[in-house]
């Protein structure tokens, strides 16, 4: 029977040191025995991406490759001895790394199995400014997607893209009415997809967000809303395998009678950037 | 067998007692185990002075995928979570559905099909309930939206009871509208696809 590495396939991170064990079986039962300790030559198909040594399988650079070990175990016989036999046991390896870059603009892409589910929420696909009409309720909000894209690019595990909120605040007029700072913005599943290979995406994942102010009554006021954001991605487990991407966000909205409208009196309002902004209701 | 009355009376208080002072606070539901959680959310029934409890409750087993908590998940699909700091003021600034088992069963994926198909179709499901069962279908369907058009479709064609019928034709009639722009002639015409 043969010996094979218990971590098939071998998902890792830069830099990370990952210790793999290898089982056999014994030919007298046939039950599962660890055998690593048999294995004393280690290595990989490419010392670029990742290397091996001692069990030990370390992330070097993103992309794939195969990790082996190798070495002389006992092969049990009913009588007598018999040579011990050279085996290599191995197993792909994947050093997973993404890339997170924002769209502000345009359409939700085609590929993003989150799109129905942002279209629902409101009603539209496009991002940037939007006055949603969807289940969120009428209001004036700044969609923008958030793209992981992963390598290697045939990566089929699960990617998960977060969202914090590092301080926000929210005014009418110029009057705070409300904070938040280090929360969880995490979007729910729905408006996700984190599934690599879905819709043809060969390694991209998705995030959706339209932070704004529905249900704008008919008053005049204008409702502001300022937030900064960061977000990364994760493997299935929690692990980060994304740098931080930090954004803004900034809205202005106001009801005058005839529907939610974007307020522009200030310059640089509702908009989402790269970067930070002053949560002050004029950024000054 | 007296002994055994008793027994089973103070294993049944102690329940009740445990799940009123987990109720009371939910920092105690962080250390339950995933059996725990649902058994929680049997006895809070979707009680709206738990809510918050009950949210997170039903949050935590959608994330861990626990299969085991779909029934109970299933019953309370018309449960919804209280507002959020942001809402009650008016701002949308999370993504994620009011409804938690929406996403909780969606997380579930593939395991939940049947009892979410069973819940569209059951004279019994609330209304409320029924629509966000077949949000949950297109979502667990979401890279296969015209398959998912065409099950129900299927269903319905070989549905006996009218008033069956009549639910599917109502989910099919909704499930289209959670096929994107490019998937709509697909899912029009699974949606139309002859017996």
């Amino acid at each position: 029977m043969g010996q094979y590495l218990d971590q098939d396939p071998i998902d890792i991170i830069l830099q990370q040191v990952f210790g793999v064990t290898i089982t056999g079986y014994d030919g007298c039962y046939g039950n599962p025995v660890d055998v690593t300790g048999y294995y004393t030559t280690w290595g990989t198909n490419d010392g670029s991406v990742a290397t091996a040594q001692n069990a030990q399988v370390t992330g070097v650079g993103a992309g794939s490759t195969s990790s082996f070990g190798q070495g002389s175990t006992p092969r049990y016989a009913s009588r007598g001895s018999c040579p011990w036999l050279q085996r290599t046991a191995s197993a792909p390896t994947n050093v997973v790394a993404a890339t997170l870059t924002q769209q502000t603009s345009g359409s939700v892409s085609s590929d993003n199995g989150a799109l129905a589910a942002y279209n629902s929420a409101e009603g539209t696909t496009n991002l940037g400014p939007i006055i949603g009409t969807g289940t969120v309720g009428s209001g004036c909000f700044i969609g923008n997607q958030v793209t992981g894209s992963i390598v290697p690019a045939a990566y089929s595990g699960t990617v998960i893209i977060h969202r914090w909120i590092m301080n926000d605040a929210e005014y009418t007029n110029s009057a705070q009415t409300g904070s938040s700072s280090n929360e969880d913005d995490t979007s729910s599943p729905t408006y996700r997809d984190d599934n690599p290979q879905s819709g043809g995406s060969a390694g991209k994942v998705y995030d959706l967000d339209a932070p704004g102010k529905g249900d704008i009554p008919a008053d005049g006021n204008v409702y502001r809303y300022r937030g900064n954001f960061y977000a990364y991605a994760t493997l299935a487990d929690g692990t980060r395998i994304s740098p931080y991407y930090n954004y803004f966000v900034r809205v202005s909205c106001k009801n005058t009678g005839s529907g939610p409208q974007f307020d522009n009196s200030l310059p640089g309002d509702n908009t989402v950037q790269a970067g930070t902004t002053l949560t002050t209701w004029n950024f000054q | 067998m007296r002994q055994l009355a008793i027994i089973s009376l103070l294993s049944l208080l102690t329940l009740a007692i445990g799940t009123q002072a987990l109720s009371q606070n939910c920092e105690r539901l962080q250390q339950a185990t995933l059996d725990e959680l649902v058994t929680y959310l049997q006895s809070s029934e979707g009680d709206p002075s738990n809510a918050e409890c009950v949210t997170f409750a039903i949050y935590r087993l959608g994330d861990t995928r626990y299969s085991p908590a779909i029934p109970e998940l299933v019953t309370l699909l018309g449960f919804r979570r209280p507002l959020d700091e942001h809402e009650k003021l008016g701002y949308h600034i999370r993504m994620r559905d009011y409804y938690p088992a929406v996403d909780a069963l969606q997380q579930i994926g593939e395991p939940a099909s049947s009892a979410v198909l069973h819940a569209i179709t059951e004279d019994s499901t609330p209304q409320v309930a029924r629509k966000n069962a077949v949000i949950v279908w297109m979502g667990i369907h979401r890279n296969e939206p015209e398959k998912a058009v065409l099950a129900l479709k299927r269903a319905r064609d070989g549905a006996t009871e009218q008033s069956t019928k009549e639910h599917l034709t109502r989910a099919m009639t909704q499930a289209l509208q959670w096929c994107s722009p490019q998937d709509k002639q697909k899912c029009d015409l699974a949606a139309k696809e002859s017996q």
